[in-house]
């Protein structure tokens, strides 16, 4: 646009009209004052002029980021406080929704996810069981609502004969698992269904990081045999590396694994055992959820018709996958996804009120440009391109923020999350920071832009600031509501951690070594072989030095595993099935187990060595077990069947162990406990405990860790082709129960702080400003005699009133908001008054230390210089 | 004393520029004081509305300029109609024209009901 022709044709217009009144016999001067007056502002004119021929915003917005880059490197320390500050509000929200997004956004990475489904039995005393095998059979054959149902079982398998004999993760699963889930091999093939039946040509496939890992990644590996648990099974496949199977179990990836069909050890043939089968599904074409679950419970019904002794009372339950696989970390997800936002808004309203004390500087240059011309849809679009380049500036390092952050939560934290090794920056990710970003821009960057470009036009020449004051108020009173509940979440989940430090598990911890150990496959052979292993073990192991005793047991407590199974009391009458009967923990023990774990005995005596295959069976059981099935007897000298073996006579009572975790009373299954001599079971169970693993539990004169080589060396020597799979003390196990909890509160902690420091920021900075604006009051009152006390109780009390005010509707916000949390907190409650009422004095204390500084900068002026001031 | 504003919705005077331009090429000046004249001094254009919306008018391609020698010996800028224009000046022509006679009508209709 030729700024110099639209000059010449607004002039030639104006003498045009000059000549005009001149001709009328007005006197020059006369006409050029009336043209003047006529013509208006010739600049207006021509800024109009040119907003009418950009058609693209494209020049003026060019122009508005020049400007605004402008402005923003001549306040160099103001940018790059801003920009700071929303990069940690932006940064921790990528970082959050980068987690959410992997976890819960993300469709599962099988083929057709959003059709795929899980299966549980649900039976009379549990909500949620695994499936008997020969059950799920009956549902594939039965239903008619899926194409395709598979069954995966954990197992872990012993490879010895090659090298150094090692334990591995892998799954026992359903040939058809591998088309359901759209997952073909590296090389090779997957199992045929003729493999996956009893009889079955025994074969496995690998994972990818095994065969690199152990085998070089030689393809001549197809066909060649690996000794698994004593077995030879023909490798016929490589699973691809970014393959796992869904129903993950810890951290722990499965490098192995063999058709379930072919698995016959007598859980898997008898209908009344649930043998840890988990059961996916995928739906036809077009079948609701719904519609499978009507299906499904019709088979339910037909199964307990046709078995009853094994099925009554059993029904179906038909969930997604997905929400199987991720919805217990849901609600914490979303929690701390609120969490940031809030961060990010308290964030928002620091830097609305820089922005806006910088406005105050700039009010000239507002007034000046409007004055010249500019609309006030021009300076508000000015100041929103300033907003928003902030805004993206603040967006891009919180990008740089987030994605090194949540490289350190995955590594730290896969633990706790479900999908931790999905996480990654995708163009999801992307857009919403892009999206946060932009809304940022807006909200911190709209007000204090309006507010400016009002008085700016209306008050050129003349300091704005009556009614400024107001909205900066609420600013703080803002942040300080927001700031409330994350302190006061993040305090409930202190005292929930505290609460859960101080329960008694119900053993001593302390001192202590837990050791996953696999008997050697021609130890776990037989029953006497695997009994002289057990005592050969123990006696090594109890004449190390710095061992005080040694026992073995079959699951230790809070380790996530569990033997279960319906018991009974001798001669009582039992009803047609098994399934009205109560469950109990079954804990086939070494004779010292008990001692070596410090479980106080209450009643009776504990298992000792003489209890042995020759004496007749005993059992110790939990108080638990004793107040539910001998409310009112003595229960020493009763005898328990457990499931269909052979009766235990009591011979003792034990206290209660937290088995599950800390805060046992809310979330364990099974409450009864019940202990019996191990060397006592018949030879076929016997080999079918120990072919889970067996827990060595070690009872340390000093620091457990000390011995851990000693402890290796010596199962190693005691037969080199024992699996050592984990060394762990046993602290550091009750310790882990609280994983989860100590994640949640490390990052809500996080944010509290964060949000604490913001909001102290935010009132320092508004009792700054109104101690500057207060300057010329201050010096009159000062003048008049007030004392600089009274001077610095009237500011600190105007910081403690905005506080006040904030923590008044931070206690109302946190009342609603506290109730998602009640699932996490353990022994304090969602509206503890104690933890509410010192969140807010602490709370309080920052407020008024953050207007402290300011106010004693106001009370030390100089009476005679603030006079002077303006 | 100041001429009254004229309150023209922004439509009806793209219509009255591209009429008068319609008559042959014509600079700002003489827009305003033709469209003056021809309304019998009813409508007054001031400049303030008049040059930005003879430059979004060339803008969107319905009017060229030159530079020639006005009548008083100096060079204005001299606005033509485009085809384009023209096309634009018939439509919007017709359309005022509808609009007029549907206000018409509802006034006269108004006025025989008040009697």
């Amino acid at each position: 646009m030729n700024e110099e022709q639209l000059d010449r044709e607004l002039r030639f217009h104006f003498d045009q009209l000059v000549a005009d009144y001149v001709r009328q016999g007005l006197t020059e001067t006369e006409a050029r004052r009336r043209a003047g007056q006529e013509f208006g502002g010739i600049d207006q004119v021509k800024e109009e002029c040119r907003d009418a021929r950009s058609t693209l915003w494209l020049d003026s917005t060019l122009q508005d980021i020049r400007f605004a880059l402008r402005s923003m490197r001549k306040n160099a320390v103001l940018t790059s406080t801003v920009i700071a500050t929303l990069a940690l509000g932006i940064g921790v929200n990528t970082a959050i929704f980068s987690v959410v997004n992997a976890v819960l956004l993300r469709p599962l990475p099988y083929a057709q996810p959003d059709r795929l489904i899980a299966l549980f039995e649900t039976t009379p005393q549990l909500p949620r069981a695994s499936a008997s095998y020969l059950n799920y059979l009956d549902w594939r054959r039965l239903n008619n609502t899926c194409d395709e149902l598979a069954a995966l079982r954990w197992g872990d398998f012993n490879l010895t004969g090659f090298g150094d004999p090692e334990r591995l993760h892998g799954r026992m699963v359903s040939a058809s698992v591998f088309s359901m889930l759209g997952v073909s091999p590296v090389i090779g093939r997957t199992f045929t269904a003729d493999e996956d039946r009893p009889g079955g040509r025994p074969v496995a496939l690998i994972s990818e990081s095994l065969w690199r890992r152990r085998f070089g990644a030689d393809t001549g590996i197809l066909g060649r045999a690996l000794t698994l648990n004593g077995s030879a099974y023909t490798v016929v496949g490589i699973l691809p590396g970014s393959f796992q199977f869904p129903f993950r179990f810890g951290s722990s990836s499965e490098e192995v694994a063999v058709p379930l069909g072919q698995v016959t050890d007598p859980p898997m043939l008898d209908r009344l055992f649930h043998p840890g089968i988990r059961v996916v599904g995928r739906l036809k074409t077009g079948v609701a959820i719904e519609t499978a679950r009507a299906d499904f419970t019709r088979v339910a019904k037909a199964l307990a018709q046709e078995y009853p002794k094994a099925n009554e009372g059993h029904g179906l339950s038909v969930t997604l996958l997905k929400d199987e696989l991720v919805g217990y970390v849901r609600g914490g997800l979303y929690l701390l996804m609120g969490a940031v936002i809030f961060v990010l808004l308290i964030a928002c309203a620091n830097v609305a009120n820089l922005l806006l004390a910088r406005a105050t500087a700039r009010e000239q240059e507002i007034a000046m440009r409007s004055a010249l011309g500019a609309s006030r849809f021009r300076i508000v679009r000015q100041m929103l391109t300033e907003s928003l380049l902030l805004a993206f500036a603040g967006g891009l390092l919180g990008l740089l923020l987030a994605s090194t952050t949540t490289v350190f939560l995955v590594k730290s934290e896969a633990r706790v999350l479900p999908r931790a090794e999905q996480i990654t920056m995708d163009s999801r990710v992307l857009l919403f920071t892009f999206a946060m970003a932009v809304l940022t821009g807006f909200l911190f960057g709209l007000a204090p832009a309006l507010q400016v470009s009002r008085s700016g036009i209306r008050n050129f020449g003349r300091g704005v600031v009556a009614g400024r004051r107001g909205f900066r108020d609420l600013l703080v009173v803002g942040q300080v509501t927001l700031a409330l509940p994350l302190l006061v979440g993040g305090a409930l989940l202190i005292r929930t951690l505290w609460n859960l430090n101080g329960v008694d598990p119900g053993f001593d911890p302390h001192h202590t070594l837990a050791i996953d150990v696999s008997l050697s496959p021609s130890a776990a052979s037989t029953g006497p072989s695997i009994r002289r292993a057990y005592d050969d073990l123990i006696r090594r192991l109890e004449n190390l030095p710095g061992i005080e005793a040694a026992a073995a047991v079959g699951n230790l407590p809070m380790t996530g595993d569990d033997t279960a199974a319906p018991i009974s009391v001798e001669g009582r009458p039992v009803s047609k099935t098994q399934y009205d009967l109560p469950i109990g923990l079954l804990y086939p023990t070494t004779p010292d187990y008990l001692q070596v774990m410090k479980i106080p005995l209450l009643r009776g005596r504990f298992i000792n060595e003489h209890d042995n295959l020759t004496s007749q069976p005993v059992m110790v059981i939990d108080e638990t077990t004793a107040r539910t099935l001998f409310p009112n007897e003595d229960p020493i000298g009763k005898r328990i069947v457990v499931g269909t073996g052979r009766p235990s006579q009591i011979i003792g009572v034990v206290a209660h162990v937290k088995h599950s975790g800390l805060d046992d009373d809310v979330t364990a299954r099974f409450h009864l406990q019940l202990y019996y001599p191990v060397v006592q079971l018949p030879d076929a169970f016997l080999k079918f405990t120990v072919s889970g693993g067996e827990m060595f539990i070690l009872r340390t004169r000093s620091n457990p860790l000390a011995v851990i080589d000693a402890v290796r060396n010596e199962i190693r020597s005691a037969d080199a082709d024992d699996v050592v799979s984990s060394i762990r003390a046993m602290d550091e196990i009750v310790a882990g129960t609280l994983a989860s909890r100590r994640f949640l509160l490390t990052l809500l902690g996080t944010f509290a702080g964060i949000a604490l420091l913001l909001a102290s920021v935010g009132i320092y900075g508004v009792i700054s400003y109104s101690v500057s604006q207060r300057t010329r009051e201050i010096g009159i009152r000062m003048a008049l005699g007030a004392k600089p006390g009274d001077i610095l109780r009237s500011v600190v009390g105007q910081g403690a009133l905005l506080s006040m005010a904030g923590i008044a509707l931070g206690i109302i916000a946190s009342v609603f908001l506290t109730r998602f949390m009640s699932g996490l907190l353990f022994g304090v409650g969602k509206t503890d008054p104690l933890t509410f009422s010192g969140v807010a004095i602490a709370l309080t204390v920052v407020a008024v230390a953050a207007s402290f500084l300011p106010a004693l900068r106001g009370a030390k002026a100089d009476p005679l210089s603030a006079l002077r001031c303006e | 004393m100041p001429p009254t504003k004229s309150d023209l919705p922004q439509g009806t005077l793209d219509l009255l520029i591209l009429k008068v331009i319609a008559l042959g090429p014509i600079h700002g000046y003489a827009i305003a004081q033709r469209i003056q004249q021809i309304s019998r001094e009813v409508l007054q254009v001031q400049q303030g509305s008049l040059y930005p919306a003879l430059h979004r008018l060339e803008n969107k391609g319905f009017l060229v300029a030159d530079w020639k020698e006005s009548e008083t010996g100096r060079e204005a800028k001299y606005y033509r109609l485009t085809a384009k224009g023209r096309s634009q000046l018939n439509s919007e022509t017709a359309n005022w024209k509808r609009l007029a006679t549907a206000i018409g009508l509802i006034v006269n209709f108004a006025e025989g009901e008040a009697r």
